[in-house]
């Protein structure tokens, strides 16, 4: 958590997960051909299958392509779950959970200050009566020139709330989305060599990702240093992914290892 | 499934050019392929831009007292004069209000005290988790807690802790390690005479959340030991078969 910094604090409070829960799930667990082999008989039952994921027998897994992080070469497929990655696109899900996300965002530290807490003088301005003119009292009074705000902004606290299981729907229809867009970009391992920006511009320049989000599954200090500073780029562990930068970057670079976990955790 | 099968099946359906051999034009294969077969597509891109919610998903706040324009401007919506017209409460008077006479609840003296000492054990009896274990709900085999019984309904509520007590005793022949909080003198003779064990384990109310729900926790909290005086002379001593007997140094009782 220290690691990612404040971009993956401000991510953490609409993590639907906690870590102790993300380690209960075993991510080690390999669904695809291991690279450099020939896929074989043995491996193709492994993964989503007809049988072991519906009762339906026209069941087909998604399929998408698994690369390699710096080439972009593809080095096999992997099967994904139907329920996580090819979910019915929702726009008003999708809508809902980005309101509650930015409502959470905001930090509501607006402040004015009333009749009473203006600064000046509290005494009667005019005699009640005999003046001749209106009853004049308070000279902070809201209608007054530099009197107090009536009724204006205090701080408060705007977040608003999502049922659990709709943040957990949001999170697979923003899933299936990317994936159904072309956007998914599902690599091996997201391995970096050295902490420059350089090195990961060179990479996204050579692919032609343009802003992307990348979900790692566990804390990456090369990757998070390269890319601390690029503005088109975030970073995230896979126990926090949310709805709200899945849309707003336009690739997903995800590693297989998050896929695997995110099945589990948004299966229905 | 394989690259090579995947290819077969695109070219079967008619979608992968079987010249082509770039690997560019299999992957915009496999998208129109998704995107045709299973339909998770709209027209153009879905993004931040473009979200909404359903037609008639949000109602509009009404506004009142603002406008003969808007059908509830003279009054508001509240009718004509009368208590119901006034503001505060919504114009109903306050639950147990009784027109300005003395309440019930004031006519009516105090009575008793509650001792905030008090706690509540849910009751348990030998027979019924002997009946549980061998219908297969409790495994015996493994040290029995609180949450095991909890999560199969052995008990219904966990309130203050589990206290075991000897209904069934001359029946009760399984040996087993149970931790509860409290347990009678009768059922923890039956419990070890069958070769079984018992522990008394103090929880407080985090303690006993912690216990039966520790996905709850992002970290689990440590367990807190008893600090009141009556609390750690119960589970220091070893007729309650207390876990802390023996260890007083642990509770601070060793000065």
């Amino acid at each position: 958590m220290a690691q990612l910094g404040l971009k993956a604090i401000a991510a953490s409070r609409f993590s639907t997960f906690t870590s102790t829960r993300a380690e209960a799930i075993e991510t080690t667990t390999s669904h695809t051909t291991p690279v450099g082999q020939v896929p074989s008989q043995q491996n193709e039952q492994e993964g989503p299958t007809a049988t072991q994921n519906s009762d339906n027998s026209f069941y087909t897994p998604l399929q998408a392509w698994l690369r390699d992080f710096r080439t972009n070469e593809p080095k096999d497929m992997i099967n994904l779950k139907r329920q996580v990655f090819g979910a019915p696109l929702r726009k008003d899900i999708l809508h809902r959970v980005v309101v509650w996300q930015r409502d959470a965002e905001r930090q509501g530290t607006h402040s004015t200050k009333g009749r009473s807490e203006v600064s000046g003088t509290t005494r009667k301005a005019a005699p009640q009566k005999g003046r001749g003119a209106a009853r004049v009292g308070s000279l902070r009074a809201p209608q007054r020139r530099g009197g107090g705000i009536a009724f204006g902004p205090k701080p408060r606290d705007h977040s608003s709330e999502l049922p659990r299981k709709v943040q957990e729907m949001g999170l697979r229809i923003a899933l299936s989305t990317k994936y159904a867009q072309d956007q998914l970009v599902i690599v091996d391992d997201i391995v970096l060599d050295s902490h420059k920006a350089r090195e990961f511009e060179k990479i996204q320049r050579q692919h032609g990702w343009d802003s992307i989000l990348v979900v790692a599954h566990q804390e990456n200090e090369n990757l998070w240093r390269a890319t601390n500073n690029l503005q088109q780029v975030d970073v995230t562990v896979m126990q926090e992914t949310d709805v709200l930068r899945l849309l707003k970057y336009q690739t997903v670079i995800i590693d297989r290892k998050s896929v695997r976990y995110l099945e589990k955790k948004l299966k229905i | 499934m394989s690259m090579h099968r995947l290819v077969t099946r695109l070219s079967g359906l008619g979608l992968y050019p079987t010249s082509a051999t770039a690997t560019a034009s299999l992957r915009t294969c496999v998208t129109t392929a998704s995107v045709s077969r299973y339909s998770t597509v709209v027209p153009g891109k879905v993004d931040l831009s473009n979200l909404s919610d359903n037609p008639g998903s949000k109602s509009q706040r009404l506004r009142v007292g603002r406008g003969q324009g808007s059908g509830k401007g003279n009054t508001a919506a509240r009718g004509h004069k009368g208590q119901k017209a006034r503001a505060g409460n919504n114009g109903q008077p306050k639950p147990g209000f009784e027109g300005g006479q003395t309440r019930l609840i004031d006519r009516l003296p105090k009575r008793g005290f509650k001792n905030s000492e008090h706690k509540d054990y849910q009751p348990l009896n030998l027979d019924r988790l002997q009946y549980w274990i061998e219908s297969g709900r409790i495994d015996p085999t493994q040290t029995i807690t609180m949450k095991h019984l909890l999560d199969s309904r052995c008990i219904h509520k966990i309130q203050d802790g589990v206290k075991l007590l000897g209904d069934g005793k001359a029946e009760f022949k399984i040996p087993i390690n149970i931790e509860v909080s409290r347990a009678s003198k009768s059922a923890i003779k039956a419990v070890e005479a069958a070769g079984g064990k018992i522990t008394s384990v103090y929880y407080n109310q985090l303690g006993l959340r912690v216990l039966t729900k520790p996905h709850k926790f992002e970290e689990l909290p440590k367990f807190a030991r008893p600090m009141k005086k009556k609390d750690i002379a119960f589970y220091t001593d070893e007729a309650n078969r207390g876990y802390l007997a023996g260890k007083t140094e642990i509770v601070g009782m060793d000065h």
